[in-house]
């Protein structure tokens, strides 16, 4: 969340855009929103009617949420992307910015993710010592 | 199911953190949308 927030004008010179789903409601949505200073819309599905739709709905945690996943939709609503995620393993937005540019194809990125998640995990471990686990989660 | 790579996402209508709706049509109708599913705050 934070990531794309950060690299946002990167995206946008890219030529895309930025959007959150999960099935928060609108208040916890609009905290988050603040709290990160999001320069895009999150979304909320609080009915889990997309989440279910999309088949991304993971019921075993905190009253059923959204599993982390990354898509690419390109102007027709077809899929360019798509990274089915956890959260000690998520697409990079370098990578996401590099597929954006044309200067990679998705199934590169695909490869890729596997090697970058070593990283994602012990920064995981990390920001779970230093801050606890109560942080929001990307 | 998952929409995969090559195939046209279903549309949706959603609120979001303002109240404002947005449907997928109309979030891709500028450019390629980054679509982030996150697990919520907490």
């Amino acid at each position: 969340m934070a990531e794309y927030a950060r690299d946002y004008e990167k995206i946008r010179a890219a030529g895309a855009d930025v959007v959150a789903i999960s099935v928060d409601d609108q208040a916890r949505s609009r905290a988050l929103h603040t709290q990160l200073a999001l320069p895009y819309p999150v979304l909320c599905d609080p009915t889990r009617a997309v989440v279910r739709e999309w088949d991304l709905y993971n019921p075993r945690e905190k009253g059923g949420i959204a599993i982390p996943a990354v898509f690419v939709i390109g102007p027709d609503r077809r899929v360019r992307y798509r990274s089915i995620d956890s959260t000690v393993q998520r697409v990079s937005t370098d990578a996401v910015l590099r597929l954006l540019r044309g200067e990679v194809r998705g199934e590169m990125l695909a490869r890729e993710r596997v090697h970058a998640g070593l990283g994602e995990f012990a920064r995981a471990i990390a920001n779970a010592f230093r801050r606890g686990s109560r942080t929001p989660q990307e | 199911m998952t929409p995969d790579v090559g195939n046209e996402a279903p549309d949706f209508k959603l609120f979001d953190s303002t109240g404002a709706t947005h449907s997928l049509a109309s979030l891709v109708a500028n450019g390629p949308r980054v679509v982030v599913f996150y697990r919520g705050h907490w």
